[in-house]
C-alpha cells in the first residue's frame, strides 16, 4: 500500500470503523487482540472491491454465530434463514459499510476517487481469501455481535495528503 | 535459421513460462530471466542477447526506465510486452524507439512473428 | 451482455492457450442471481461506464490440472493460488479491452474453502460453463 494511505489507514481504521458500523452495533467498538477462533466452523465474508486508478479491496469476516446475530438485528429481531438471503442482506450491509469507507478515505486523500464494486458475500468452512501481491492492514473489533475482522489493502499511485478530521 | 538468444524481463514466473514454450518450440533458446529492470539491465550487458523481451511494469524499475538507460542498436531488439490498458506507456516507449509490442495474453505465434520481424529487420 | 460473455471467452482461450491449454466451450446459463460454489472461485469486480463482477469458478481436479502446467505441482498452494489470479486478472483485462465502454478492474482475489456459496447479486447473471479436457470451468458475471 501507498505511503500515506497505509499509514492513515493504521491511526484511524479505529475510529473509522467505528464511525461507519455506528448504527449497527449497540455498544462501543473495541479492539480485539484475539482474532477469530481457528475452527472449522462455517464463516462468512464480504469483499468489497475498490477500482479506479488506485486498486484493492476491504474484508470483512465474521463467524456464522456472530452474522446470524447481526443478521436478526437487521431484520427487526427475526433471524435470516437462508443462505441466499443471508447473503443478499451482508451484499446490502458490506455496500453500506463499504460507501461509508471510501467517502471518508477520499475525503481525506485529494484525488483518491476510489469506486466500490458491487460486494460479494460468500460462506464456508476453513475459508481462505487471499489477493496477490496487494499488501494490508487487518485488525479485529470486539462488538456486541461477536468479533469482526477487517483486511484493507489498497495499491496505486501515490496522492497527496490531506487530512481531515474524522 | 540461427537459433536466437532470448532474454525475458518480466516479474510474472508464468509470463516467463509462456514466453519459453513460445520460443523454445520455434528452436530458439532462453537465456535468462531477470524479474526487475535493474536485474535486466545487468543481464543484457553480460549476457548480451539477440532479442528481450520486456514487460512494461514491474517492481524497482519498470520498462520504460529500462528504456531510457539502453542505446538504440538494443532497444531494436526490444519487444515490449503489455497488459490491457497501459496505452499512455506504450506511447513513451514508441517515443523510445521500441518497434514491437506484445499484450497479454498473447500467442505464441505472435511472439514468432515480433521475432522474425526483428530479424527481417536487421538484414 | 451477450458480448461481453463473448469477450471472456475468447479471453479465457487465449490465455490458457499461452501455456498449451485449451477449452471447450459447453452451455451458457442466465439466472436471476450471480453464484457459485467451486473448490476454488477467483472474483474480480469492475466499475467505470458499466458496474459488475466477474467469478472465475473451478473445482479441484481442474484447479489441480491447471496447477500442475503452471507451476509442475497439483498441490493448490499460495504458488497456485498467485496462478490463478494473475490468469483470471488476464482474462478480465482482455476482454474489458475488447469492450467499447470504459472499465477499471479490482485486484483479483482467490476465495477456496469447503462447502462455499458465494452470491454476488441479484442481477441477470450469465453463466458459462466450459471444459478443460473433461473437466469443468466456469466464468459467470454480472452488469449492473
Amino acid at each position: 500500500m501507498r505511503d500515506g494511505i497505509y499509514e492513515f489507514i493504521e491511526d484511524y481504521l479505529s475510529d473509522m470503523f467505528a464511525s461507519v458500523t455506528g448504527d449497527i452495533f449497540n455498544s462501543t467498538l473495541t479492539e480485539s487482540a484475539i482474532g477469530l477462533s481457528e475452527t472449522s466452523d462455517r464463516r462468512f465474508v464480504i469483499i468489497l472491491g475498490l477500482a479506479g486508478q488506485y486498486k484493492g479491496r476491504i474484508i470483512l469476516e465474521t463467524s456464522s454465530n456472530t452474522s446470524d446475530t447481526l443478521l436478526q438485528r437487521m431484520n427487526f429481531g427475526e433471524p435470516v434463514s437462508t443462505l441466499q438471503e443471508q447473503n443478499l442482506f451482508l451484499g446490502e450491509l458490506g455496500n453500506m459499510v463499504g460507501g461509508k469507507f471510501i467517502t471518508a478515505l477520499n475525503n481525506s486523500f485529494r484525488g483518491l476517487e476510489l469506486r466500490l464494486t458491487p460486494p460479494i458475500v460468500f460462506s464456508g468452512e476453513n475459508l481462505s481469501v487471499i489477493t496477490p501481491e496487494i499488501e494490508s492492514i487487518v485488525r479485529h473489533f470486539s462488538t456486541d455481535c461477536g468479533v469482526v475482522r477487517i483486511d484493507i489493502g489498497i495499491e496505486g499511485v501515490k496522492p497527496w495528503l490531506n487530512l481531515e478530521n474524522f | 535459421m540461427q537459433p536466437l538468444r532470448v532474454l525475458v524481463i518480466d516479474d510474472s514466473p508464468f509470463v516467463y513460462k509462456a514466453m519459453k514454450r513460445a520460443v523454445e518450440a520455434q528452436g530458439h533458446s532462453v537465456i535468462g530471466h531477470a524479474e526487475n529492470g535493474q536485474m535486466g539491465l545487468e543481464l543484457i550487458s553480460q549476457l548480451k542477447p539477440d532479442i528481450i523481451t520486456l514487460d512494461v511494469t514491474m517492481p524497482i524499475m519498470d520498462g520504460l526506465q529500462v528504456l531510457q538507460r539502453l542505446d538504440h542498436e538494443k532497444i531494436d531488439k526490444v519487444i515490449m510486452i503489455s497488459a490491457m490498458g497501459d496505452m499512455e506507456l506504450l506511447k513513451q516507449a514508441k517515443e523510445y524507439g521500441v518497434r514491437f509490442f506484445l499484450n497479454k495474453p498473447f500467442q505464441p505465434e505472435d511472439v514468432i512473428h515480433a521475432i522474425n520481424e526483428i530479424l527481417t529487420r536487421e538484414r | 451482455m451477450v458480448e461481453f460473455g463473448e469477450f471472456l471467452s475468447v479471453a479465457l482461450k487465449d490465455t490458457l492457450s499461452m501455456f498449451g491449454l485449451s477449452v471447450e466451450r459447453n452451455s451458457t446459463i442466465v439466472s436471476e442471481t450471480l453464484s457459485s460454489s467451486g473448490d476454488v472461485n477467483v472474483v474480480i469486480g469492475f466499475t467505470g461506464d458499466v458496474r459488475g463482477s466477474i467469478v472465475i469458478a473451478l473445482p479441484k481436479e481442474t484447479a489441480s490440472a491447471i496447477s500442475a502446467i503452471m507451476i509442475g505441482s497439483e498441490e493448490i498452494n499460495l504458488m497456485a493460488k498467485s496462478a490463478f489470479a494473475e490468469l483470471s486478472n488476464m482474462i478480465a483485462g482482455s476482454a474489458i479491452s475488447k469492450s467499447p465502454r470504459f472499465m477499471n478492474l479490482t485486484p483479483p482475489s482467490v476465495v477456496t474453502g469447503e462447502n462455499i456459496f458465494l452470491m454476488i447479486s441479484r442481477v441477470k447473471s450469465t453463466n458459462m460453463e466450459f471444459n478443460l479436457n473433461g473437466s469443468p470451468l466456469t466464468i459467470a458475471f454480472a452488469l449492473e
